[in-house]
């Protein structure tokens, strides 16, 4: 390949042609006049260069984490403070499990919690129906029929849609000190409502999130590339972060908040696109903990296709980058958070929006590179490129496999390399739900809808 | 001709090797997408709640399955289950010269014993060693230094000084553990745990457990604890209010004989006066301290160690993430509020009472002195 340069100050009687800008070798000069090697460059290609060496040292800050956290993970002193607490004066607790259309899944749902070792006179479990078009409130109410005193249904039929505004209003309906949420399609194991809850002793804690384990994930290679994402995302992440004393993430399911914080922060957000990530900044600012119970496992589904799955990490894209543009600045002034949860809650608020910077990072350098200004700017172009394809990616790769060897399922670990397009999907698609949420018309839109994720199991539930 | 090869095959060559190579870390990967040798969800096991009576009861569970075996169970002509069945178990009879049909064995491998049952109270004698789990159906009386698998006892376990306890133990009466007594992993009864002096633990779980000789300990009384209201702009100007919670950005020391009705959150270290009340919860960043004759209705949470002077009463979870040293006469929860006290080491003084689940994440020992 030959290219021309595009440097238009170079001394006219240099007449130079660059060739092998590829393998970024000195510029072939076609009449043997020596050319001095010190230029002034354009000013684009130095805005460029220093986008692109700003991108890069931002990938090599997230690739520090996750090589931190996943060493910490295998090495470090691991905290599970709550979870060996079995006896107490067991706070009241709601759990509230929000349901759209989920005839499939809500009965084993209801089931699962009623067959908790929670004491039963402190447990109350609030079925959130909102505007099911399906069997969904026939199962609910049937439930509630035959459990007066622990299933007591909620059911929307106006309001703000959305899970945040459905939170909100049942939430002004209840009275416990603990509120716990799971979603219709997961299955809570027998303690799982106690260890969930345990952690509420400790009077610092705002709110607690336990794991979630993919049910369906030999489906199929998606369903399998999930696992191994979820895997990492949780056994090394989220633990790390617990272990480092930093900012792990409520998630909105398979969790729950204090009720006295949660109030003390004013409640639920109608208007957030992830009640979950939103909640754990409020808290966080105000000076309340979030704490990550390992051990505390529940399964659910995981998408089975990929434009779910595609409109699923919109989703939590566009939530993400909401919260991380109204609380980005107060975290970093809050006198209540030390120097790390900044540094940390930055970062995780970060994760999304590095997307769209990573694939302007590949443009720039390509670009750099194809200008060829000189081998250099060359060499610098081609590290910079690897320095995403081997280290950030493989940092994050490198959570996945200690994800897997910590839960000894070694062997599916062989499928590490095809996340490489679970990654590309991912970046690609959280990318042009960036840019547009970032459209003047999305950015300040008030619409919100149920954005529900397709459940896969068939209906069971035959109400008696 | 050779240089038109050399200039369309060489960059060919080189673009297919480098796909090859690139490719070749898929293979792995490949292999398993199609093979699918591990598609199964990671195990959740659903019914596991923390049960302290898990291996008591799965035991028992396997002495019924023995002891019910019977020849109308016979499914293969020629081979008596039953008799296979009873062959695995040893009896532990009380000869009438007072001594005990101990097994000839002490490793159980290869014995064809899987059981050793004690059919009535028994009393053991001196070193004995059963490397196997043990059922009681009555009393159990270890001698000195005794080792011990697991024991499950329908009534009294009582051992002898310098005895040990591999795994777990359960009893539905009382376990009494003299001097110097080590017991690895689970020990729970349905009634009472009282361990002497010198004894280590791992996990206790009893409606009440006594260390060391309790009784003999006379503890002050709190019933007319004397206490003065505090304010939290009195204790601190770093305080901030949040409903009520008390957050303090600093090192924290409650004068003696305060009452405190809120849950305090404290950055640094922590003195709790003596004689104080707090009706609520407290927690602790650095160390904590609480001094003789304080009353708290909430938890204590600490991340560094928890240090009970003496005679304190905590009515809520008592958690460390280091270490906590209890002096003597300290109670932890009541016999209405059983409750849970947890840290990798536990120094306890002997008169101290808890009620509900003691847990060292490394060892707790019963030991004679100051907790500061």
């Amino acid at each position: 390949m030959l290219l021309t340069t595009a440097d238009n100050q170079r001394p006219p009687a240099a007449e130079t042609t660059t060739t092998s800008a590829i393998a970024g070798t000195a510029p072939v000069v076609t009449d043997n006049t020596p050319v001095p090697r010190e230029r002034s460059r354009a000013w684009y290609v130095m805005v460029m260069l220093i986008v692109l060496y700003s991108i890069v040292f931002l990938i090599c800050v997230y690739m520090i984490r996750h090589y931190w956290f996943t060493l910490n993970r295998l090495f470090g002193e691991q905290r599970h403070p709550y979870l060996d607490v079995d006896e107490g004066d067991w706070p009241t607790v709601t759990v509230l499990v929000p349901a759209h259309n989920e005839e499939a899944v809500i009965a084993h749902n209801l089931e699962a919690l009623l067959d908790t070792n929670y004491p039963h006179d402190k447990l109350v479990i609030v079925p959130v129906n909102d505007r099911s078009t399906d069997r969904t409130k026939e199962i609910i109410d049937d439930f509630a029929r035959r459990y007066p005193d622990n299933i007591k249904p909620f059911h929307r039929t106006e309001g703000q849609p959305g899970k945040s505004a459905a939170l909100r209003d049942v939430t002004e309906t209840v009275d416990s000190d603990v509120l716990l949420v799971f979603d219709a399609d997961y299955i809570p194991g027998r303690g799982l409502i106690k260890q969930l809850t345990s952690p509420f002793f400790d009077p610092e804690v705002g709110a607690v999130m336990g794991r979630v384990v993919p049910m369906n994930c030999g489906k199929n290679l998606l369903t399998r590339l999930l696992d191994l994402e979820r895997a990492g995302g949780y056994q090394v992440d989220q633990q790390a972060r617990m272990n480092l004393r930093l900012v792990p993430q409520y998630g909105g399911t398979v969790g729950g908040v204090r009720m006295a914080a949660l109030e003390s922060v004013g409640g639920w957000r109608e208007d957030a696109l992830a009640e979950d990530t939103e909640i754990t900044y409020r808290l966080l600012l105000a000076g309340w903990k979030t704490v990550y119970q390992n051990r505390s496992e529940c399964y659910e589904e995981v998408p089975e296709v990929w434009p779910v799955r595609i409109r699923q990490i919109k989703r939590w894209a566009k939530g993400h980058n909401q919260v991380a543009f109204r609380y980005g600045f107060s975290l970093l002034g809050n006198r209540r958070s030390s120097f790390f949860e900044k540094l940390d809650g930055i970062l995780l608020l970060g994760v999304y929006l590095m997307a769209p910077i990573l694939m302007l990072g590949w443009i720039l350098a390509l670009s750099l590179f194809f200008l060829g200004e000189n081998p250099f700017h060359s060499i610098i172009a081609i590290l910079s490129v690897v320095a995403y394809g081997a280290l950030g990616n493989f940092a994050a790769f490198f959570e996945i496999a200690a994800a897997t060897r910590l839960d000894g399922a070694t062997r599916r670990l062989r499928l590490l390399p095809l996340n490489i397009l679970g990654f590309i999907v991912s970046v690609v698609s959280i990318t042009g739900a960036t840019l547009s949420q970032a459209l003047p018309h999305n950015l300040f839109s008030k619409k919100l809808v149920w954005h529900k994720t397709e459940r896969y199991r068939k209906p069971v539930h035959k109400p008696t | 001709m050779n240089e038109l090869a050399g200039i369309i095959v060489a960059p060919l060559a080189l673009v297919a090797a480098t796909i090859g190579w690139w490719l070749l870390a898929f293979v792995p990967a490949l292999r398993e997408l199609y093979q699918r040798s591990d598609v199964e969800p990671l195990r959740v096991v659903r019914g596991h709640d923390n049960d302290v009576h898990y291996f008591a009861r799965r035991f028992r569970a396997r002495v019924d399955s023995y002891l019910e075996t019977t020849p109308a169970s016979r499914k293969k002509p020629g081979k008596s289950p039953a008799k296979a069945a009873q062959n695995s178990i040893h009896y532990l009879l009380t000869r009438d010269d007072g001594s005990v049909s101990m097994p000839a064995f002490v490793n159980p491998k290869g014995s064809g014993v899987n059981i050793v049952l004690a059919p009535s109270s028994v009393t053991l004698p001196r070193e004995a060693a059963l490397l196997i789990e043990l059922f009681a159906a009555n009393s159990l009386h270890s001698g000195e230094a005794n080792i011990f698998r697991a024991i499950l006892a329908d009534e009294d376990i009582s051992l002898g000084k310098d005895s040990y306890v591999l795994r777990w133990l359960h009893a539905g009466g009382a376990i009494r553990a003299d001097a110097n007594c080590t017991l690895y992993g689970r020990a729970s009864s349905d009634q009472l745990i009282a361990l002497e002096n010198g004894c280590s633990f791992e996990h206790l779980h009893a409606p009440r457990i006594e260390f060391g000789a309790s009784g003999k300990h006379e503890q002050a009384s709190q019933a007319d604890l004397k206490t003065t209201p505090i304010g939290p702009k009195a204790l601190s100007k770093a305080v901030e209010v949040t409903g009520r919670r008390w957050l303090i950005n600093q090192d924290v020391d409650i004068p003696a004989g305060r009452h405190i009705d809120a849950d305090i959150v404290v950055t640094g270290r922590l003195r709790v006066g003596a004689g104080c009340h707090i009706a609520g919860s407290i927690k602790g960043h650095e160390d904590i301290q609480i001094d003789h004759g304080t009353r708290i209705d909430g938890s204590v949470v600490g991340v560094g160690n928890i240090y009970l002077v003496h005679d304190c009463q905590v009515r809520g979870p008592v958690l460390s993430e280091r270490d906590i040293y209890l002096g003597p006469g300290c109670r932890i929860g009541t016999h209405q509020h059983r409750t849970t006290m947890n840290a990798d080491h536990l120094y306890i003084a002997p008169g101290t009472v808890a009620f509900g689940t003691v847990r060292a994440r490394v060892m707790g020992t019963v030991r004679t002195g100051r907790a500061v």
